[in-house]
């Protein structure tokens, strides 16, 4: 039922009005604003903005060079395991890991160099955790290497460890 | 018209279609994002540990009372708190290891954002109706100034970072800033006796890390009319502070200035004080002063020997200490400066003289409108301050208050903050904040501090606030000694001083006193590796006498003692020796008998140097009364510990 607004003029000089298509088209007419409705809530929605980049954003790039951002490059025990090694490790090590400290020419047997990706690849975690506990002297070697277990705690020596693997795997 | 009929069936077929659609609305609410990011989480779960949490899929969140906060962060982050999870993919990787436990503070409030929201851009994107999203990474540590306010934690080095400098770069000059600070900036009072030539002004107000790269006196950008007026207008002033007229020149200056050897005992002079262990030349020499290698372009010779002999006197409360050279040997020095330590490089460049009348008036304005006198001190000029914006809480800034200007920044406040440090000026509005070329560290470092400074009540059990001790302020004569000397500047006593020199706190208790004096007369410092040593004061027999009874009478702790009865033996020795060389390597940091390493202090003469007590309670726990040296503590035991400070003993 089509609603048709009459004016007072229109009834002196009635409008051209075209014929109407019968019952058939009325109810089309209704299944096609609903169908279109339809679609429109099926497509209004607010979340599609940016849903498929959640994962894109927030993982860490790999392969990023040391020039990108800092704040990419590294994750978190690997910012605080860099804060710690610069302190404790960098002067025997070095700061990039190349065994090359301002002390490490005092030293004989040389500091190892822990840049060197073939060496470090093959020590597991525990063994270079332990080593950094226990020192040089707890798994046989150099005892020029220090026992660090009762100064860092556990989570420090684990952030340690998580850096240095940076330190063969991140080219400058 | 159309029939009841027809009615009936339209009503009908609309009444279905309207109900098939309402069913699409549950669909929707069925194939959330979240949903997926649980169903994910199951199946790596699955993988991990071959369970999986059971029951349906469901929304889950922390609910921390104290702060009222909701955080559903975890609905996707779910892998949060799973051991498990340490190397998943994000967003399942479990939480990095923190102090704080992440189901008692939740998500929020470390690290912002709609704790309450389930749609990814609601939770973590800026939008107009949220205006915390969350952190980027470089400001996180922000949040924790929240609660540890004034606290300089090991595990937020970027938040102590931005502390330091914004003390160091004076930003309370213009703004207010939390917390009391007073360093010394160069006092203006008879800059016009100073300087060479007005050109060094100019030159110096065109660009200050130019003319020397590790001044903290930022860039105004001036014009060239500005700079004028304040070139001529400062070369005014030549009557110096309290009325101190500069000492004039020894004769043998005037007859010996050009004269090789004279120079050369300046220069030796200069690097025996040893003035490098606070001033820079030449890339050596340490930081915590000027850079000299131009000093004989910028001020005058008569100047520069009236400073050398009595620097309070021409800039009261600078922290060069009182060196007691003779007239012959600062006349000596200052014939070095004035002959080799010159700007080679100076620009030709040269402004016109500025000769307007109201040159006082004008000048008088630019200080003003830059608030030149926030910073450095001009006693004889009344000028109002001009100060900006307040920083006390500049954390809890809204964006509605943030005028963005013409830039396309992204409206949050961190942004703003970065930006406005970065180039100040291009928002518009008042054009007075200068310039200070920081680097991307150190801005987001001043960044990461001035977000945490919020105005807002958390819990009374979560704020950690330093307590307030009483700063430690001598008085009577060790309080004019320590002020004359400048002691504080290098060294601490009781939490109140600087890092660069030993701790003097329980000085009594670790230096023998025999060789306390004699190193006050005559600092010969063994240390390696470091820039900064004792300077040679010339200090005055009672003033020695009066520092060393100080330290022997009061700087004590009772604690540093040998066990009674403890004698060293021959045996003792020789188990000692093999601590140390074979089982701790010790070797490795310090230098014995010439061989060793450079980190530490050589021990050749500790026996001599250092108290029995405070050797053995050092070698115990080094960390108790050294945070943050390098040695390591050993674990060694008590009797060890004895053996080993037998072995000391004898060197």
């Amino acid at each position: 039922m089509d609603l048709i607004l009459y004016r007072r003029s229109d009834l002196i000089h009635p409008p051209n009005i075209p014929p109407q298509g019968g019952k058939g088209k009325c109810i089309i007419r209704i299944v096609c604003i609903i169908a279109s409705m339809t679609l429109l809530m099926l497509g209004c929605n607010p979340s599609s903005r940016t849903s498929g980049n959640a994962a894109e954003d927030q993982s860490i790039d790999a392969d990023s060079t040391l020039q990108k951002d800092f704040w990419v490059a590294y994750t978190y025990p690997e910012r605080r395991g860099k804060v710690l090694y610069e302190q404790y490790c960098s002067n025997c090590h070095g700061v990039e890991g190349g065994g090359d400290g301002l002390n490490a020419y005092t030293l004989d047997p040389r500091p190892r160099r822990l840049a060197d990706s073939v060496f470090v690849s093959v020590l597991y975690d525990s063994l270079l955790s332990r080593s950094i506990a226990v020192g040089g002297r707890g798994i046989g070697r150099s005892v020029l290497m220090p026992a660090y277990t009762h100064t860092l705690k556990v989570e420090e020596i684990s952030f340690i460890v998580d850096y240095i693997r940076t330190l063969s795997s991140k080219q400058p | 018209m159309i029939s009841m009929e027809r009615l009936y069936k339209i009503y009908v077929v609309t009444s279905l279609l309207f109900l098939i659609v309402l069913a699409l609305s549950p669909l929707k609410h069925a194939r959330t994002e979240w949903r997926r990011y649980q169903r994910e989480y199951r199946k790596i779960q699955k993988q991990v540990s071959g369970r999986e949490d059971s029951g349906p899929v469901g929304l889950q969140q922390i609910w921390v009372r104290d702060l009222g906060r909701i955080d559903r962060c975890i609905t996707c982050h779910a892998g949060m708190t799973n051991d498990g999870m340490k190397d998943s993919p994000p967003p399942f990787r479990k939480h990095s290891y923190v102090y704080h436990d992440v189901e008692a503070f939740g998500c929020t409030v470390c690290h912002e954002g709609q704790g309450l929201a389930t749609e990814y851009a609601d939770v973590h994107l800026p939008s107009d109706s949220w205006e915390r999203p969350v952190l980027p990474k470089e400001y996180t540590e922000s949040t924790c100034g929240r609660c540890h306010v004034d606290e300089d934690l090991k595990e937020t080095p970027n938040l102590n970072l931005g502390r330091k400098l914004v003390r160091d770069y004076k930003c309370f000059a213009c703004h207010d800033e939390p917390g009391q600070y007073s360093t010394f900036t160069p006092i203006l009072d008879g800059v016009g006796e100073k300087v060479v030539e007005r050109g060094w002004i100019a030159a110096w107000l065109k660009d200050p890390k130019a003319v020397r790269a590790e001044t903290k006196m930022p860039n105004f950008l001036l014009s060239d009319e500005e700079r004028a007026v304040v070139a001529d207008f400062l070369m005014g002033f030549k009557t110096f502070a309290g009325n101190t007229r500069l000492e004039s020149l020894p004769r043998v200056y005037d007859v010996r200035k050009e004269s090789g050897d004279f120079i050369d005992s300046g220069r030796t002079l200069f690097r025996e004080s040893p003035c490098t262990s606070c001033h820079r030349l030449n890339e050596e020499g340490g930081r915590l002063s000027s850079d000299l290698a131009k000093i004989g372009s910028k001020a005058t010779s008569v100047w520069i020997y009236s400073f050398i002999r009595n620097p309070q006197g021409l800039q009261p409360g600078v922290e060069m200490p009182q060196f007691g050279f003779s007239t012959e040997d600062a006349a000596a020095i200052t014939a070095y400066f004035t002959s080799e330590l010159l700007d080679w490089d100076a620009s030709e460049e040269t402004i016109a003289p500025d000769a307007s009348p109201d040159l006082g008036e004008r000048g008088r304005s630019v200080l003003h409108k830059y608030n030149c006198l926030g910073c450095h001190t001009l006693t004889e000029v009344e000028v109002n301050q001009n100060r900006g914006p307040e920083h006390t809480f500049i954390g809890s800034k809204r964006v509605y208050q943030i005028w963005y200007g013409e830039t396309s920044i992204p409206h949050t406040l961190y942004d703003y903050i970065d930006s406005k440090l970065k180039t100040p000026r291009i928002f518009g509005g008042s054009m007075r904040m200068p310039l200070f070329n920081l680097t991307d560290e150190d801005r987001h470092a001043v960044t990461t501090y001035l977000l945490s400074l919020r105005d807002e009540e958390l819990p009374h059990a979560w704020m950690r606030r330093k307590s307030a001790f009483p700063e430690f302020a001598p008085q009577g004569k060790f309080g004019e000694i320590l002020q004359k000397y400048s002691c504080l500047k290098c060294h601490t006593i009781q939490g109140r001083g600087e890092t660069v020199a030993p701790d003097l706190s329980l000085v009594g208790s670790r230096l023998r006193r025999d060789w306390a004096e004699q190193f006050l007369r005559s600092p010969i410092s063994r240390r390696p590796l470091i820039e900064e040593r004792m300077l040679k004061l010339f200090m005055a027999e009672d003033d020695i006498d009066t520092v060393v009874d100080y330290f022997y009478k009061i700087l004590l702790d009772d604690s540093l003692t040998v066990p009674s009865g403890w004698r060293p033996a021959r045996e003792a020795e020789e188990r000692g020796r093999r601590l140390f060389w074979e089982t701790t390597g010790c070797q490795g940091c310090h230098t014995v008998e010439g061989r060793g390493g450079y980190i530490g202090p050589p021990l050749d003469g500790a026996g001599d140097r250092l108290q029995p007590g405070w050797m053995l309670h050092w070698l115990i726990d080094p960390q108790k009364y050294i945070p943050e040296t390098m040695e390591p503590r050993s674990g060694m035991s008590v009797e060890e510990a004895l053996d080993v400070l037998a072995y000391l003993m004898r060197l």
